[in-house]
């Protein structure tokens, strides 16, 4: 039996402290600038500084602490009386977002303890957190078996670190009813676990309103997501992977109900000025795998040097469904459905297709001239997609940049070496 | 020993000798990766079932077409050895979600190597999805729906029918393999054990790829002429070995002949393979589903203190000095398993070394200065 590693206020104060300040700075600097591109992301950060002080205030008056792998919304969650839901992910998230080398520690005090350069740096950088005792307090711990081999051993991992419980529920390989109904009956297992552990009961009608205020934040996204096929595309590329960060952190609450909705009449204002990230585009781009952490500025780069704006990116193709919230059983029956096609849940697990039908409905679906798929170093599955991407491509006429990174960590491959890959191939294969 | 080179030979090809007199004498092979396929549906439907290995194979380049020099190798050598025709001995392929990896090299079998004869109906091809979470009855149920499928697609294309009375032989068979193979293992509990760990290795490679009836009575002969055999008198060390995909007895050997002796294991193809028996007192379909959904199981399963009970168990039965782990590069479930076994010896004080490999044999001069300071440094 490992010692459990234990809440070190201290710590976690200064982390998140710097965080919110990280936030805040970013959000000012973007005023500051006056970008129209940025218009929403600030709108995005200044949630995020919510839901930031949302975390201290819920540490402070004692609330039982329950953690969610970012492919568990927490709008569930928001269910139970006095138990505040931390994604347990947020650093690594947020961080390389306002520093390119902010998760670097975390990543290097999980490395020190073994875990291998070729793991996920989000397991890296949460385990690494748990380990450099930056995280808030821990009561429970919920996870899906998904997206990855490496998720699925890092939470289990955790449960060997902390000495609260680690639910993981488990995501089916198959997208069916029998498969639903497998995941339905582990969150059902999960709920009744948070509850034992939290010494609280599942309030239905609290999780109610919940999930209408989640299933609107859905709605809108969606919206938005169809926006995005005119031209030239109202919202810059970049917007999409803040979007979904947003979402796993403030789904299911009136932050997140506002901050969606203003998204979408942004777009629809833009739409009708007939405005764009680009206003005179030269290339429409499909980005279909997580972006650069660290280098979100890559998308306004590409509109700035190329007027190549990119359409879609994997983070912003809105996959997810609503919620029935009628009663407890559609609740968690629908909830069960949502989170399995959540972006990355939904394309990851199953089948080659299950990524490749998402991958061409995005290819055809939203004009694009040239696709961009992040070859990223630790994902496993996903290079052994890449000979399923060529001929898609190849068969559409679609030039590809297979680009390879590690999504949130710039050591193995820096921005400027992604950003020299693709000015290479823009200036050869699109905007010849 | 006649009986052990026998074993030795019969792991070193892709298709072996007993594999061809199958083939020769009309039988079906169907092909697996993983241990979540249970053998016994293929052995009921009259055939036999093969794990999917590419000893013979030296290059990947047929593979990265697919794959990219960051996926295991085992995996791109095992696609490379499919796109080239090397199993097309085949008659079928049972695929299914061992690791994210060998889940997309499922699907390259299914949608490049093998998808010709497939629409043709000339070859067979089936999925099982296995769940994650053991000791789960609503895991179980739908890992037992999975193999139902699988039965009744068999039965299907190869026209076939899978009986209760054939499943019921073909898990006594099974078993039997099994119950031998716990005798082999046991010897290795003697302070002087019969056999060494890569010899005992190419006996448990060889119980994937040779009929069960023919194994068993070779296994029988082996365990017969073993006597008071001492395979290593010289050994410094016993060693318990743990990890993942390894079908070489070569690399084996190589920590061997740095002075250790492998007295037991928990790797892919040998001990977690075979440890767990089915039961034979109860209907056929659900105790196959209970044996490979709960048994020993590896770090694609939500069960990591069973799993380091069972190391513990393991090391403390057959008084083994030491674990050496090893996983094949950029596998990410060994690659955490590593530190959970890390942190866990760390705590009980058992000397453990990982080592990383590629599927072929290589780097050996490193792996033998790392196992050598290992042993000193348990002296």
């Amino acid at each position: 039996m490992v010692a459990p590693i234990q809440f070190n206020r201290k710590k976690f104060n200064e982390v998140f402290s710097d965080h919110i300040v990280a936030v805040q700075s970013m959000a000012e600097a973007m005023e500051a600038i006056g970008d129209q591109r940025d218009i929403c992301v600030i709108q995005i950060m200044k949630a995020i500084e919510h839901h930031l002080k949302d975390l201290f205030e819920a540490v402070d008056s004692g609330k039982k602490m329950l953690w969610h792998e970012f492919l568990f919304f927490p709008e569930l969650f928001r269910g139970f009386p006095n138990v505040h839901p931390f994604m347990t992910e947020l650093l690594c998230g947020f961080l390389p977002m306002f520093d390119p080398e902010g998760l670097n520690p975390y990543v290097d005090a999980a490395e020190n303890i073994g875990l291998p350069a070729d793991i996920c740096p989000a397991d890296k950088g949460f385990l690494g957190a748990v380990l450099e005792e930056a995280q808030p307090p821990v009561d429970v711990v919920v996870a899906p078996t998904s997206p990855c081999d490496s998720a699925i051993t890092g939470y289990q991992i955790l449960e060997q670190l902390i000495s609260a419980p680690v639910i993981q529920c488990d995501v089916p390989y198959w997208q069916d009813e029998r498969g639903v109904e497998l995941y339905e009956h582990h969150i059902w297992k999960m709920i009744r676990t948070v509850e034992e552990v939290c010494r609280t009961k599942m309030d239905w009608d609290r999780c109610k309103e919940a999930i209408i205020l989640a299933n609107d934040v859905v709605e809108a996204f969606i919206a938005e997501n169809e926006m995005r096929k005119l031209s030239p595309c109202p919202h810059p590329g970049k917007l999409g992977f803040y979007q979904f960060m947003s979402i796993c952190a403030t789904s299911g609450t009136e932050l997140g109900r506002d901050l969606a909705q203003f998204i979408l009449n942004d777009s629809k204002r833009l739409a009708a000025e007939k405005k764009g990230a680009v206003q005179d585009e030269k290339a429409r781009i499909l980005m279909y795998n997580p972006d650069p952490f660290y280098d979100l500025g890559v998308h306004d780069w590409m509109e700035d040097e190329f007027g190549a704006v990119t359409a879609l990116t994997f983070f912003g193709h809105a996959t997810q469904t609503m919620i029935d919230p009628s009663t407890p059983e559609t609740i968690v029956r629908d909830y069960a459905w949502k989170m399995m096609n959540i972006c990355m849940a939904r394309q990851y697990r199953g089948p080659h297709e299950f990524f490749m039908d998402d991958f061409i409905t995005a290819l055809e679906g939203w004009n694009v001239d040239a696709v961009i798929v992040p070859a990223l170093i630790q994902c496993k599955h996903g290079q052994a997609t890449h000979g399923f991407v060529r001929e898609a491509c190849r068969e559409r006429g679609k030039p590809l940049l297979l680009v390879e990174f590690d999504p949130m960590d710039a050591r193995p491959v820096s921005i400027d070496s992604i950003h020299s890959t693709i000015e290479e191939w823009m200036e050869t294969q699109v905007i010849v | 020993m006649r009986e052990l080179d026998r074993f030795m030979e019969i792991v070193k090809t892709t298709c072996n000798e007993t594999m061809k007199a199958w083939k020769d004498g009309g039988g079906r092979i169907v092909g697996y990766f993983c241990t979540n396929v249970p053998e016994e549906l293929i052995m009921a439907a009259g055939m036999l079932p093969y794990r999917v290995r590419a000893p013979e194979s030296r290059d990947t380049s047929e593979a990265d077409r697919y794959t990219t020099y960051l996926n295991c190798t085992y995996c791109r050598h095992v696609v490379d050895d499919a796109l080239l025709g090397n199993y097309d001995f085949l008659d079928g392929f049972v695929g299914s979600n061992g690791c994210d990896q060998m889940r997309r090299v499922s699907d390259i079998f299914r949608a490049v190597s093998f998808k010709e004869a497939a629409e043709k109906d000339e070859f067979f091809l089936e999925y099982v999805g296995a769940p994650r979470v053991p000791m789960d009855e609503a895991s179980l149920k739908y890992y037992k729906d999975e193999i139902i499928r699988m039965k009744e697609q068999m039965e299907e294309f190869f026209d076939v029918q899978i009986t209760e009375d054939k499943l019921n032989e073909a898990i006594r068979e099974v078993n039997e393999s099994r119950r031998l193979l716990h005798e082999l293992y046991e010897l290795r509990k003697a302070e002087q054990p019969p056999i060494t760990g890569a010899e005992a290795l190419s006996v448990t490679v060889a119980y994937t790829c040779m009929p069960k009836d023919q194994f068993n009575r070779e296994l029988k002969a082996l365990l017969a002429g073993l006597g008071d055999r001492k395979a290593a008198p010289d050994h410094k060390k016993r060693l318990f070995l743990y990890g993942s995909e390894l079908d070489d007895p070569d690399w084996v050997k190589l920590i061997e002949d740095q002075g250790a002796l492998v007295v037991a294991d928990g790797t892919c193809f040998g001990g977690r393979m075979f440890w767990d028996f089915v039961d034979e007192s109860t209907d056929p379909m659900e105790a196959l589903a209970k044996r490979y959904h709960e048994r020993w199981s590896c770090p694609r399963m939500c069960d990591r203190e069973r799993r380091q009970d069972k190391i513990k168990e393991m090391v403390r039965d057959w008084n083994a000095d030491g674990i050496v782990g090893e996983r094949i590069v950029f596998c990410q479930l060994w690659g955490s398993e590593k530190v959970m076994t890390n942190l866990e010896a760390q705590d009980s004080g058992t000397p453990t070394l990982w080592l990383e490999r590629e599927y072929l044999l290589g780097g050996t001069g490193q792996i033998k200065t790392r196992v050598q300071a290992f042993l000193e440094s348990m002296e």
